[in-house]
């Protein structure tokens, strides 16, 4: 194919597994969008090797996101390719970019990628999610995943400044189901200085935000703002799973009771936040109130 | 004094209905009385830190958290609901210990009427 003189081409042909390297490239991605001269950019999925289903919403979000930096992007696949199909597939991105002549039957359940546009949107969207859960939820359980997930939209809502908040889930090959929630608005990092009127570390200000207490709604409004984020690490790890945050240098994940951040090489727009948790249907969840 | 919370809304997620809350128990308050408040949520199933805050948050900042234990007790409440609230007092205890002050909430309010 002949590229146009005004066209930039991303490749992803390496492997995204989870974890840091692969938040870094995809910060990479949104810096070569930014500064690209070329004002149509294509986000090159042909000779696609791996992606963990994480990144679906943030791969998926791109097209949208051009009109932050006045670019046109564009997702380009090759139908041959078997993996980037099946990957495309069942994280609904083919279906959401209306290319369902390539679909291929889904190879397991999934939340197709989406976003949503505002608070009022929330509950609608969760009772859809919950439905394609992977896992069978009694109503004890699927009440607590209901207000669980609320609060990770809500925070997201709320504090991005977006007028997008995209989402998507699907199992990886570990036996566990990644949900994920990206933004592309102002970070948590600029959020928190804006707040404190002060420059403070990428770092410092991921760990300000994640403390009992902290919000930068705070003296905005005359009650407390917070805390989701400390619910969500219960039903996590509860189930044995993690929660990784990413948000402009700075770099979070929560496992096994322990939270851990670091810096990114590179600055990821907006903020990125997964959480994944067991996918063997043949076991229940357990509620965080378990236990106790 | 009971306040049945399925009476003004059908899940305890939104700020709106920890808005909605704190009205009732103003209206109750006001009346100079200092009975127990009971919070009622038969029949709630859905729960968020930010009805806590928007609600019971509130009046821990203005009266300050131990008032607040004596004050109000969450009946027919289940499991996720008063682990959520749990969250979000404690959330609260802490705010207020940071010297959140009334000066600070006369502040707001003066701010939140300018630019109303």
């Amino acid at each position: 194919m002949i590229f146009e003189r005004n066209e930039r081409t991303i490749e992803l042909n390496t492997e995204y597994r989870k974890g840091i390297a692969s938040i870094t490239k995809l910060a990479d991605i949104f810096e070569i969008i930014e500064h690209s001269d070329q004002k149509d950019v294509i986000i090159n999925l042909t000779e696609y090797k791996y992606i963990h289903p994480s990144y679906a919403a943030i791969i998926a979000a791109m097209p949208y996101i051009g009109d932050i930096y006045n670019k046109k992007i564009r997702i380009k696949f090759n139908p041959q390719n078997d993996k980037s199909i099946i990957f495309l597939s069942n994280n609904g991105i083919l279906r959401h970019f209306n290319a369902d002549k390539f679909l291929r039957k889904k190879t397991m359940s999934s939340i197709d990628f989406s976003y949503i546009t505002g608070e009022g949107e929330i509950g609608i969207t969760i009772e859809k999610l919950l439905d394609l859960w992977p896992v069978n939820l009694s109503p004890i359980l699927r009440a607590e995943m209901y207000s669980r997930i609320y609060e990770i939209f809500l925070n997201a809502v709320t504090h991005s400044k977006s007028d997008r908040v995209y989402y998507s889930g699907s199992p990886d090959t570990q036996g566990t189901f990644a949900f994920t929630v990206y933004d592309a608005g102002i970070g948590i990092p600029q959020n928190v200085n804006n707040f404190l009127k002060a420059k403070i570390s990428s770092t410092d200000a991921l760990g300000w935000a994640l403390e009992k207490g902290n919000s930068t709604l705070n003296l905005k409004v005359d009650y407390p703002r917070g805390l989701g984020l400390s619910l969500l690490e219960s039903f996590v790890n509860a189930n044995k799973g993690d929660i990784t945050i990413a948000s402009s240098d700075a770099y979070c994940k929560i496992a096994k009771n322990r939270r851990r951040i670091e810096s990114l090489p590179k600055s990821l727009k907006g903020t990125f936040f997964s959480i994944t948790v067991r996918n063997d249907t043949g076991r229940r969840y357990i509620l965080s109130t378990e236990r106790r | 004094m009971t306040i049945i919370i399925k009476d003004f809304t059908t899940t305890a997620l939104s700020e709106e209905a920890g808005y909605k809350l704190r009205e009732k128990i103003n209206e109750i308050l006001s009346t100079g009385r200092n009975d127990i408040i009971e919070l009622d949520f038969e029949g709630i199933s859905l729960f968020s830190t930010a009805f806590f805050n928007a609600s019971v948050g509130y009046f821990v900042l203005q009266m300050g958290p131990e008032k607040c234990k004596r004050l109000f007790k969450l009946i027919n409440i289940s499991d996720l609901g008063q682990d959520t609230y749990n969250h979000s007092l404690e959330n609260a205890e802490i705010v207020f210990s940071r010297n959140f002050s009334i000066d600070s909430m006369g502040l707001v309010t003066k701010r939140n009427i300018e630019e109303a």
